[in-house]
């Protein structure tokens, strides 16, 4: 699992071009939206996609978004129990 | 009728000693943007083109002391083109799935008027115009009318182009002949304005008229200044100086009066390289030799030698032409 958040975090960092964080900048529990790493409904789209892309996952219920995307952790618990890739 | 005034100038291109090569394309090297001016939230997803127009946009209407002019209009030949290559790539390398929402949102050529109305919370007439190399001259072109015509006060007007990797290889695919007959260096660059029908401390010249025209057989540019010229109640040896740029081999003067041919010339291109707005470099060096600013890095720039000019046409020579009038007030 740890592994995993680390891959996730290298991939959210170059999807969304968070050209000044590091790996290690990103909290496993901190928020991706609003007051952690600031992301916005663009950034949902490119995780979204994302998921898709990498994981083989389709995220069609946007509940279902907002629950994943709270944080690192919820996004790789998420990830480990549905991905089909 | 109102006049028109350019209240604020700023413009990006490359450094001219980087013309001294053999390449045949040169980026800009954009320095990274002081984060106070534009936050790295916001940065993050800008291609060079819209930094470049954000960051010359924001410093023409810091110059004009106009931070909230009432419309945007901004000229651009490719558009944003970058975001256009990572958007394309991903369409043919994926298949045409997965794309990214990001590219495919900052690929349209209306990119940059966006991003600054977003930025300066500017609420007023957007319009973007993809015309070639006419391109900044037909946004100028929209202000002035409605500026003449008291529709607007006060306009922020540019343009930019950027080059990117892959239509670096397009280009260098085909025959380059067709593109650019002069073989000059492809580049990049951008340049904003702050038009205005009203006249204060910031005034750095007044656009007199503007005229984008074609050629045909019987309709020439000489015979196309001369009547541009006589609608403006001058004669060419008012001209101090004209600064141009030609696409075409044949030069444009070469079969001029005698008194076309003794007028001081400027062709900009020596000191920008070719790219489809390139334009806003000769309006910037005309409000500037207006002012009786100095040059001090170009021989061909008449070595930093003061001029006194009182008016200056910008001729924009190619398969389309423009001609625009700048005097000093």
């Amino acid at each position: 699992m740890e592994e995993l958040k680390s891959e996730l975090k290298a991939k959210i960092i170059e999807a969304l071009n968070l050209e000044e964080i590091a790996v290690e900048d990103i909290e496993n529990d901190a928020p991706l939206f609003g007051d952690g790493l600031g992301l916005d409904s663009i950034d949902a789209l490119e995780l979204t996609v994302l998921l898709d892309k990498d994981y083989g996952i389709k995220v069609t219920d946007p509940k279902v978004g907002k629950t994943i995307f709270q944080s690192i952790d919820t996004l790789a618990h998420y990830i480990s129990e549905n991905r089909t890739k | 009728m109102q006049k028109v005034y350019i209240n604020g100038s700023s413009v990006a291109v490359i450094n001219s000693a980087q013309l001294d090569t053999t390449e045949q394309w040169i980026k800009i090297n954009l320095p990274k943007i002081d984060s106070a001016v534009i936050p790295p939230a916001a940065t993050r997803r800008m291609s060079k083109a819209v930094k470049m127009g954000i960051i010359c946009g924001l410093e023409a209407m810091r110059q004009a002391d106009c931070p909230n002019p009432d419309g945007i209009l901004v000229g651009t030949g490719k558009g944003c083109l970058v975001d256009s290559d990572k958007f394309l790539k991903a369409i043919g390398e994926q298949k045409e799935d997965f794309l990214s929402p990001t590219a495919f949102i900052q690929s349209t050529h209306n990119t940059v008027a966006g991003q600054i109305a977003l930025l300066t919370k500017n609420s007023g007439y957007n319009m973007t115009y993809s015309q070639g190399r006419i391109s900044f001259e037909s946004a100028a072109l929209d202000a002035y009318i409605q500026l003449t015509m008291n529709e607007q006060v006060s306009l922020l007007v540019g343009a930019v182009d950027e080059l990117s990797d892959i239509s670096i290889e397009i280009n260098q695919a085909i025959d380059k002949d067709q593109i650019n007959d002069t073989k000059d260096i492809q580049t990049e660059g951008a340049g904003f304005f702050v038009f205005s029908n009203q006249k204060d401390s910031h005034a750095l010249g007044e656009l007199k008229d503007i005229d984008i025209y074609r050629n045909t057989a019987d309709h020439t540019s000489e015979k196309q200044i001369g009547e541009f010229l006589k609608r403006n109640q001058l004669t060419i040896n008012q001209i101090d100086t004209i600064i141009y740029s030609s696409t075409t081999v044949e030069a444009p003067f070469s079969t001029g009066s005698p008194i076309l041919e003794k007028i001081n010339k400027i062709k900009y291109n020596s000191q920008t390289g070719i790219f489809d707005t390139d334009i806003v470099f000769a309006f910037d060096l005309a409000l500037k030799r207006l002012n009786d600013q100095t040059f001090s890095t170009s021989i061909s720039l008449n070595e930093g030698k003061i001029q006194h000019d009182q008016n200056i046409l910008i001729c924009n020579f190619g398969e389309q032409n423009s001609l625009m009038l700048l005097s000093r007030c």
